[in-house]
């Protein structure tokens, strides 16, 4: 008589779980490991520090004293580190009755959602249609590799595969604000996830998965609902991600690279329309910072922009007219005087 | 009398404790997440649900799941 095949996946899973605790061990004896070679290092300090004193040589003393300190602190944080491991509760390994009481409440509960593939040694679970704020997401396929089980607590034994994607406009690896790369960002849920699993709680693990894709937490998603269709450029209509879009302060609009610019005496961003060329100087500047000139009535920026709100052509203009006026009065104060001058002369003779 | 508790809350909790004998599901929520809404969690006796008056017996399993746990990016 042939095994029953859930009895197949059954054993599997205890394997891996035993393994997931093989892993732990393996983890303490690298800790343990490093205790050791920092007690060694410490052992040789040991050594150097009374020689150095021995041969009067007081200065290199004073410097393995502070490398003797930086080692103790590697020491301790290698001691606490072990202690963790050491110290850890390990779960205790279900037997495989439980664990093939786990399989068959999955499937009577997953109807015929449910999937356990021999060869690949996978479990996965299709869920309901999930829409978050209205928008439709689709299907998931939660997939359990039994085969990465024993890895959990450095790597996601497991996968979410978009069924019927609808990835965020800006990023296709996104099919769900929580879900980038088919890899879970599990937040509030990791903890849990990892007691579940190491338990072998399957219904709980494939339970707690659904759950995180059912909410959307607006504070940590890889893509914001609100931008799942990208941002819009307000002047163009470009779509694309937040990141290349640039906030114009003036006008308190979204603009692509392309539409938007920063001014060269204030430095703020802003769009195309909120600033112009200086006809000065031909930098961009924004409108705040544009200075009219009081004569011609240009508008330019304010490096170009002379003492009295004029430009440069209007105020050497005015200073040529000034000159010339100036001139002209000179040469009228001038002329009685020498018109006396002539007299004085013509009476002399 | 002593059950098995498991709740998939933020600490994953697991373990058996004592409980008074006769009290239901419902009276077990309430004492154990105080403050909370029963419709905004799976609650499971043995892996399967239950009736809210359902009178916890010694070696129960009780799951409670929330509906609702936020994803983020660690």
């Amino acid at each position: 008589m042939s095994k029953d095949p859930r009895l197949k996946i059954t054993d599997s899973i205890r394997d891996a779980l035993i393994g997931s605790n093989i892993n732990d061990d393996l983890e303490l004896i690298g800790q343990l490991r490093r205790f050791v070679d920092s007690l060694k290092t410490i052992e040789k300090l040991v050594s150097k520090f009374s020689k150095a004193y021995d041969n009067d040589c007081y200065l290199a003393a004073e410097k393995i004293r502070t490398q003797t300190g930086r080692d103790f602190d590697t020491l301790s944080h290698t001691v606490n580190q072990a202690k963790i491991v050491a110290q850890q509760n390990r779960p205790e390994i279900p037997d495989i009755k439980t664990i093939f009481e786990e399989i068959a409440n999955l499937a009577s509960e997953a109807d015929n959602n449910l999937t356990i593939d021999y060869a690949k040694n996978t479990i996965s679970i299709d869920t309901e249609p999930i829409e978050l704020d209205e928008l439709y997401l689709g299907k998931f396929c939660i997939v359990l590799n039994i085969s990465e089980l024993p890895k959990m607590n450095s790597l996601s034994p497991y996968s979410i595969i978009a069924l019927d994607p609808n990835p965020a406009a800006t990023n296709e690896d996104v099919t769900h604000p929580h879900v980038s790369c088919e890899k879970l960002c599990e937040g509030d849920g990791t903890v849990p996830i990892r007691k579940a699993l190491s338990q072998g709680r399957l219904a709980d693990f494939f339970t707690i998965i659904q759950s995180i894709l059912k909410t959307y937490n607006p504070d940590s998603p890889y893509v914001d609902l609100d931008e799942w269709d990208g941002v819009a450029c307000y002047d163009c209509g470009y779509t694309t991600n937040r990141d290349n879009i640039f906030y114009c302060e003036l006008c308190s609009n979204d603009y692509c690279q392309e539409c938007s610019s920063y001014c060269r005496i204030c430095d703020e961003t802003t769009c195309l329309g909120c600033g112009g060329e200086c006809p000065s100087c031909g930098e961009f500047i924004c409108k705040n910072c544009l200075t009219e000139c009081q004569i011609c009535k240009t508008q330019m920026c304010k490096g170009c922009i002379e003492e009295g709100d004029l430009c440069l052509e209007c105020k050497t203009e005015l200073e040529d007219l000034e000159n010339i006026e100036n001139e002209e009065q000179d040469n009228e104060t001038c002329q009685p005087v020498v018109a006396k001058i002539q007299v004085i002369c013509i009476i002399s003779l | 009398m002593r059950i098995m508790y498991i709740n998939n809350d933020a600490s994953g909790f697991a373990d058996f404790i004592n409980i008074a004998e006769g009290t239901t599901i419902n009276q077990f929520f309430a004492i154990k997440m105080q403050g909370c809404e029963a419709g905004d969690y799976l609650i499971r006796v043995n892996r399967q649900h239950v009736n809210r008056d359902y009178i916890l017996q010694e070696g129960d399993r009780v799951t409670i799941t929330a509906r609702k746990i936020e994803g983020a990016i660690s």
